[in-house]
């Protein structure tokens, strides 16, 4: 185990506290210090801007966007009305992590979303989250969200300002696709989550039709230290251009699997071994490095790289959501893929061509060679339908299902032409 | 601003999508969800064009043109999308096109032939759907639905009413009703056009022919005011179906769904197959010259002035021209067209029923009053234009009887009993003729008689009108049979005038202009006829009992004065028809019923509410021994001696009604001499009122089978509650029974508070409600 690894400093800080979604936790750790003087100074809407897009901090939902160029899409002279969303709708398989922000650092989220939400213009601010957090998630959220507003970090003349926030919490009913966020603004304003083609980019025309920013939980909770220690603080951390900590889902064979906040560019290596290493020492077979979409890699070729965005695409897949699935030399690659498929079959939305027959077709065939039925034609088709699938839809949920299909036949097609008894 | 598509250069305004630029050039650019008159949805995915320099391809329907780009509609990446997007698309398709109704027609088909495969690479299950009963007119097939979502569109962009909807997610989502039910829009059957493949199919056609044995024939709709263009589908001479004829000046690509189901009556065991007499008591089938022989004799043996000629305003104006021309001649002058009618005070002033503005230019006002009408069902592509209004943040208001249901919300709205509809509307005279610039010369007896103190609402609506530029003022077209029908006319127009706004006055018939236009009424002086004498009306004929009544296309139910009437033909010596359809009842109370063929069956032209002539040849040839109406009255005249060649044809017909009528210019200015206004409804008492069931409005339409199913053909009435506690209803019980002067009725009770104080809703969808009494009469309601 190397000692030197900065682990849990920004959105887990709190997690060294025993009570860590507490407000005076929070407070304790220099919390809403940001966001009172913001509210103090009436700092500068545009200088805010600046300091998000010189620390380089990109989207943690997934794409690794820019947040700061995100933010700069908003004209901010126009006096029409903006939105807010905090995007909490984490469903990704293997991704774990706004979950457990939520839970233990709920403020630091709060805090973020006021930052942004003061920076773009925003009096009302909504934070979308899955249906899965009713339990623990919500109740921990919500109370520090009541927390907030009895302080006047939230609402209306905030702090003493003429400065008013609305912040409300929302609790989806659970589809998959909602966490893309144009579908995510259909399912605010009580429609179907169906995602909107684009153009229009939801900063021009979003939530009731109204500039909207969307941003992802732990992008949120990664903003008041922004602020606070600046950006040369948060350059230093990371790489060039993957700066700052990222928090990584660890799951599958390890011995300690969990959330990890560490510094992108870490080695996988690194971040393996504090997870506890693969379970009873057996070798790494391969590791879906950023959630079940992006594609697989096998263990030789992730051991040597480090966990930043530009490495991983290097290697051929993505960063993603940082959640790391780790599989071991016994796994039936058939078998993980046929469960990825099926998950993709059922959460397509339905809406576009490609991806609501094409999700199905691949989860079809897949099921046919477990079953011991496929043939070589069948496998055939099969590699060639990720590539009639992806680009070819409105939202990227049709390259995520196609991504995972064309990387494990690529690196495991062997497996899928044992399952094929009769060659014709 | 330019572009380039295919190397071709294309000129294109900022925000145009790459199909619409596409379309005007005459670039195919393939699609299923896209429609022109819809919202973009850019889910088929069918579109997929390339980009110069982009590595994805671009959907055509949703992605605005960028200046000074390239695109290519026929690129291998263009190709290879719309390629793969066709395979998706038929992987659970059904595949079995022979057996599909809309093979042949098919959007999905002729598209999978140039960019389809050759053989599917499917092989796993297909995807199978439940279909659900949305009523008697669409027939669904939603397993071969592609999820376009077309349908979802047009029910709320379009017809208003958001009825269908997508349940379920992925491969299991499904297009259908979010409640099982039927589809309640009167706008319903475009859909059908508008769905690319075989899933939603017109229901009373289904599976009876195929597309490439029709022989397609123009039609103008007959069953309302605004004369939609339509095409008749003709197999083996007879109406297949119908389907919009595109005409953007009126009803653009829609049809209303009677307009469209209507045919299915045209071979109802009602239909009148030869001429018969009355001989010896009993009805004969005759032979045609046998019959011109009865009538003639028969009406030579009768005073002229004994005679009265009714015809319908649903026949054309061809028709309409000789049917006055053939009695005119005989010197029988009491002819009229207005039988559902009450009120026939001012007639020699009779105005031209006509609305003031082109139909299209409705969608340019801003302000709208509706006085009483139902206008989302009795003229569902004028509402469809209300609706068009709405979504472009128009103010409309109304003024009813009833809290009608329409397809756009009422900016404001006044619910008033029909015995004070006409008080109402002095208010508005008032109030307008303090605030308004334009005065109008009011009778100082309006002042004297009405004190009304215009209510705030009034305020609130008439301040909309005058705040307005384009603004509109519609009669309602079921206030024909108010017993203030006149009067209502004449405020209106003071109201227009006033309030600088336009007007019109809706009709239930697709041709009462012509009738106007052609004389087919007595005592006015805006009519061909030179005649100075007076005359009677269709009311006084009815009264004065007369000698001999010849009634051409008319059922007698459509008459206001339905019992009346029956008693006059009763005691009649001579009583003609010339119809289409005849009941076993009506029978008996003719002498002489020649078979008429249905305005489908026959050339000829209608004149709509905006004074526009719209001509169509002859659909399929007439039912049995039936014979077009021109022919049937040229023989006649022949038979009587009038000058005319004996090869006549439609054409020379047409000619001559053109030349004498069209070419003709009237005075179509309002007057009104010696006005006295006075109210003439004032019941006092609970009082029936209700229009006609929009199904059950004319001889056709009424035996039209799958329309006729649309609505429960229960007897059924609406009072409010305060009324029913007043007149000591037991709410419990859901029956009770309904008495106007000796008659009742056993009908089931809707408490429904869209009904105004002391008055019965009643629509008229049977004969029971016409034997009960007639409209805006006093009423009684007892417990069962």
């Amino acid at each position: 185990m190397k000692n030197n690894i900065r682990i849990n400093e920004l959105c887990f800080s709190t997690l060294s506290s025993n009570n860590p979604n507490s407000l005076e936790t929070y407070l304790s750790q220099g919390g809403y210090s940001t966001w009172k003087k913001i509210v103090n100074d009436f700092t500068d809407k545009q200088e805010i801007i600046d300091l998000v897009v010189k620390s380089g901090l990109r989207g943690r939902g997934g794409a690794g966007f820019s947040t700061g160029k995100k933010w700069s899409f908003i004209n901010l002279e126009s006096d029409e009305i903006k939105y807010l969303v905090c995007n909490a709708d984490e469903s990704e398989p293997g991704t774990c992590k706004d979950r457990d922000i939520l839970r233990y650092n709920p403020h630091a989220v709060i805090e973020g979303m006021l930052i942004a939400s003061y920076a773009i213009g925003a009096n009302v601010s909504y934070c979308y989250l899955r249906g899965e957090f009713m339990g623990e998630v919500y109740k921990n959220f919500k109370q520090a969200l009541n927390e907030a507003y009895s302080n006047n970090f939230v609402g209306n003349n905030i702090l003493g300002s003429e400065i008013n926030i609305e912040l409300h919490d929302l609790i989806g009913a659970g589809a998959y696709i909602v966490g893309e966020e144009t579908a995510m603004l259909e399912s605010i304003e009580g429609k179907k989550g169906f995602p909107r083609y684009k153009p229009p980019f939801p900063a021009i025309k979003g939530l009731f039709n109204s500039p909207t920013i969307i941003n992802n939980v732990e992008t949120l909770a990664s903003i008041p230290k922004i602020i606070s220690n600046g950006p040369i603080w948060f350059n230093s951390i990371g790489t060039k251009d993957s700066p700052g900590f990222k928090c990584f889902s660890v799951s599958g064979h390890v011995n300690k699997p969990g959330n990890y906040e560490v510094p992108l560019g870490t080695p996988f290596k690194d971040l393996l071994e504090l997870a506890g290493g693969v379970k009873n020492n057996k070798k790494i077979k391969a590791v879906i490095p950023g959630g079940s979409s992006v594609p697989v890699l096998p263990g030789n070729i992730i051991m040597n790289i480090n966990m930043d965005y530009e490495s991983i695409a290097n290697a051929g897949s993505l960063l993603g959501s940082g959640a790391v699935i780790i599989m071991d030399e016994n796994t039936n690659m058939v078998k993980v893929l046929h469960r990825i498929a099926r998950f993709y079959y059922s959460e397509s939305c339905g809406q576009c061509t490609p991806c609501r027959e094409g999700t199905g077709w691949m989860y079809k065939i897949i099921d046919k060679l477990l079953s011991g039925k496929g043939s070589l034609k069948d496998i055939e088709t099969l590699e060639s339908l990720p590539n009639m699938i992806a680009s070819s839809t409105i939202c990227a949920f049709g390259d995520a299902a196609a991504m995972p299909v064309e990387s494990f036949i690529k690196y495991y097609k062997n497996e899928f032409l044992n399952y094929i008894k009769n060659e014709d | 601003m330019k572009i380039k598509i295919n190397n071709k250069e294309c000129v294109f305004d900022k925000g145009d999508t790459l199909i619409q630029i596409a379309d005007r050039n005459g670039i195919h650019i393939p699609r299923f969800c896209y429609h022109d008159k819809l919202s973009i949805a850019a889910n088929c995915r069918m579109c997929l064009i390339e980009q110069a320099g982009a590595n994805k391809p671009q959907p055509a329907c949703s992605t605005p043109a960028i200046e000074d780009q390239e695109y290519f509609t026929n690129s291998d990446l263009a190709l290879d999308s719309q390629k793969n997007t066709m395979e998706f698309l038929l992987i659970n398709h059904p595949l079995d096109c022979p057996v599909c109704d809309q093979g042949g027609m098919c959007e999905l088909q002729d598209l999978a032939l140039m960019h389809g495969r050759v053989k599917s690479r499917y092989k796993e299950d297909k995807r199978v759907v439940v279909d659900h009963n949305i009523g008697p007119l669409i027939k669904t097939n939603m397993t071969r639905c592609i999820h376009c979502t077309r349908c979802v569109r047009y029910g709320e962009e379009i017809a208003g009413i958001k009825e269908f909807g997508s349940i379920g997610r992925g491969e299991t989502m499904e297009i259908r009703t979010y409640l099982t039910s039927a589809i309640n829009s009167p706008m319903s059957g475009n859909m059908i056009d508008i769905c690319p493949v075989g899933a939603l199919n017109a229901s009373p056609s289904h599976m009876k022919g195929r597309t490439w044995e029709l022989e397609k024939v123009k039609f103008i709709s007959n069953h309302d005011c605004v004369g939609s263009n339509m095409d008749i589908h003709v197999l083996e001479n007879k109406v297949f179906r119908v389907v919009p004829h595109e005409n953007n000046k009126i009803n653009e690509i829609w049809l209303s769904d009677r307009d469209r189901f209507s045919y299915e009556a045209l071979d109802h065991n009602e239909r009148v197959k030869k001429p018969t007499a009355k001989i010896n008591g009993r009805h004969t089938e005759v032979e045609w010259d046998q019959a011109f022989e009865i009538i003639k004799n028969n009406l030579d043996s009768i005073n002229s002035n004994d005679v009265s000629g009714l015809i319908s305003a649903n026949s054309t104006i061809e028709e309409q021209y000789l049917f006055q021309k053939w009695l005119r001649e005989m010197d029988i002058n009491n002819i009229d067209y207005r039988v559902s009618q009450n009120d026939f005070r001012y007639q020699t002033e009779e105005p031209f029923p006509k609305i003031d503005i082109p139909i299209d230019d409705i969608e340019n006002m801003d302000s709208i009053l509706l006085i009483d009408s139902n206008i989302t069902y009795e003229q569902p592509i004028l509402s469809h234009k209300l609706r068009k209004l709405f979504l472009k943040n128009a103010k409309i208001n109304s003024i009813h009887t009833y809290n009608y249901t329409y397809n756009f919300d009422l900016e404001n709205s006044i619910l008033i009993n029909p015995n004070f509809l006409v008080d109402i509307l002095i208010d508005f005279v008032e109030y307008l003729s303090i605030t308004s610039n334009r005065k109008f010369d009011i009778p100082a007896e309006i002042r004297k008689k009405f004190k009304g103190n215009a209510k705030k609402s009034v305020q609130e609506i008439a301040k909309n009108l005058l705040a307005k530029k384009n603004s509109l003022i519609l009669l309602g077209s079921s206030l024909v049979s108010h017993p203030d029908y006149q009067l209502l006319k004449i405020l209106t127009n003071m109201i227009s005038i006033m309030a600088n706004s336009s007007k019109g006055y809706l009709v239930e018939n697709c041709n009462v202009a012509g009738a106007w236009l052609t004389g087919c009424m007595p005592n006015t002086t805006k009519k061909i006829s030179k005649d100075k004498n007076s005359r009677f009306n269709v009311l006084e004929a009815i009264n004065n009992k007369l000698d001999s009544y010849i009634i051409y296309n008319l059922e007698f139910i459509d008459f206001y004065h339905y019992k009346e009437l029956k008693k006059s033909l009763d005691n009649a010596k001579f009583v003609l028809g010339f119809q289409s359809f005849v009941t076993e009842e009506e029978k008996s109370f003719y002498d002489v019923i020649l078979p008429l063929a249905t305005a489908f069956e026959s050339p000829g032209t209608f004149v709509n509410i905006e004074n526009e002539w719209q001509s169509f040849a002859q659909g399929c040839k007439p039912y049995y021994m039936s014979k077009e109406g021109w022919k049937i009255l040229t023989k006649l005249r022949l038979q009587n001696g009038a000058s005319i060649d004996n090869s006549v044809d439609y054409i020379d017909v047409l000619n001559e009604v053109d030349s004498v009528v069209r070419n003709q210019k009237f005075n179509m200015e309002e007057k009104y001499n010696n006005l006295v206004i006075e109210k003439k409804l004032n019941t006092g008492s609970l009082t029936r009122f209700g229009g006609i069931d929009s199904y059950y409005i004319d001889n056709i339409v009424r035996r039209a089978d799958s329309l006729n199913k649309v609505n429960s053909k229960k007897n059924f009435i609406s009072v409010n509650k305060k009324t029913l506690e007043a007149n000591n209803i037991d709410i419990t019980k859901n029956k009770l029974i309904v008495r106007q002067n000796d008659n009742t009725l056993l009908v089931e009770l809707i408490i429904d508070e869209n009904v105004s104080d002391n008055s019965v809703y009643i629509i008229n969808s049977n004969k029971e409600y016409y034997e009960l009494g007639k409209r805006y009469q006093p009423i009684k309601i007892e417990n069962v």
